[in-house]
């Protein structure tokens, strides 16, 4: 048996006996398993590392100008941040209209560095389509969410 | 494979996250080179991100249970076969030279956790009793509380006590 091999056999006696004495993580109660996940990493919020980590896959996916699949979108959907209320459109207009009403001036809004305009007679490449009609499908997504939470 | 949003409803997203790290730093405790210089926690993200990355999500079906399952039985594949780290955009793994010095901490695992345990002698007790199973694991819990003489529930308390002296770093 080669050394490599001999290591692998170790390792999978040490992983038998260790679901043995400590259990298989997966097989703990919820309340547990969040209890020792805040001891082992205190800074860590699983939720924003799952929702960093799927936000960064679900760009690459754009980048290729491929869909981003299903199992990545659930991740997104599932880590969605809840503290913050989605915002309503009744509730963008009050806050207009609070703003109208209170006096305060408009923005005063700079016309664009001539290096960021975009050059009109430019044609969307395929990739940029792609990566374009990724980002409409999450903002329409989002908007049904929110349509939905709303009714 | 074809996958649908529904195979993702039931996901505890959580529960997959903590369970990887969880195991994890069990594996990092277990051997000092778990993965070969990098951290526990270098592992547990390589594994989550491998299976965002995967465009199936590594062909799970719920049928073969869980997520957190299906990603932990992964992760201790990757450890047995030798974790190698990936350069960050996925390519040709980075080979780490064995270290057969590293192999022999394996062994002194259990006996680097009694020494720590030796004022808790009702833990020691756990853990002498799987090693008498010798690899008889199917009904651990019963036969480790036949073998100490008390119930199946004391030895689940017991247990959840050594969880937290691994995890804790009171060992």
């Amino acid at each position: 048996m080669s050394v490599k091999d001999q290591r692998a056999l170790k390792r999978k006696k040490l992983l038998e006996l260790l679901d043995a004495v400590f259990d298989p993580p997966d097989q703990l109660a919820d309340d547990e398993l969040g209890e020792l996940h805040r001891e082992i990493k205190p800074d860590e919020d699983p939720k924003d590392w799952l929702r960093a980590a799927s936000a960064k896959a679900a760009q690459s996916y754009r980048l290729r100008g491929e869909k981003v699949p299903h199992h990545v979108q659930a991740a997104l959907e599932a880590t969605k941040p809840s503290s913050v209320e989605p915002p309503t459109l009744g509730g963008m207009m009050k806050h207009v209209d609070s703003l109208l009403s209170s006096g305060v001036p408009p923005l005063r809004l700079q016309p664009a560095p001539v290096s960021l305009r975009k050059e009109p007679d430019k044609e969307l490449s395929e990739k940029d389509r792609a990566i374009l009609e990724g980002l409409w499908n999450e903002i329409s997504n989002e908007k049904r969410h929110t349509e939905e939470d709303d009714s | 494979m074809k996958t649908s949003p529904k195979r993702y409803e039931n996901v505890d997203w959580l529960r997959v996250r903590e369970a990887l790290v969880l195991r994890a730093l069990q594996l990092s405790r277990a051997c000092d080179r778990v993965v070969d210089g990098a951290t526990f926690e270098d592992l547990a993200d390589q594994v989550m991100t491998e299976f965002l990355l995967h465009p199936d999500g590594m062909d799970w079906d719920p049928k073969k249970g869980p997520l957190e399952m299906f990603l932990r039985k992964t992760l201790d594949h990757r450890w047995v076969d030798g974790w190698r780290r990936h350069s960050k955009n996925e390519q040709a793994p980075v080979e780490q030279p064995v270290n057969p010095q590293a192999e022999l901490e394996h062994d002194q695992f259990f006996e680097m956790i009694k020494r720590a345990l030796e004022d808790q002698g009702d833990l020691l007790e756990v853990i002498e009793a799987v090693e008498i199973l010798d690899g008889d694991y199917n009904i651990v819990n019963q036969e480790v509380a036949k073998l100490i003489g008390t119930t199946v529930k004391e030895v689940e308390n017991r247990k959840k006590r050594l969880r937290r002296a691994l995890t804790g770093l009171r060992i």
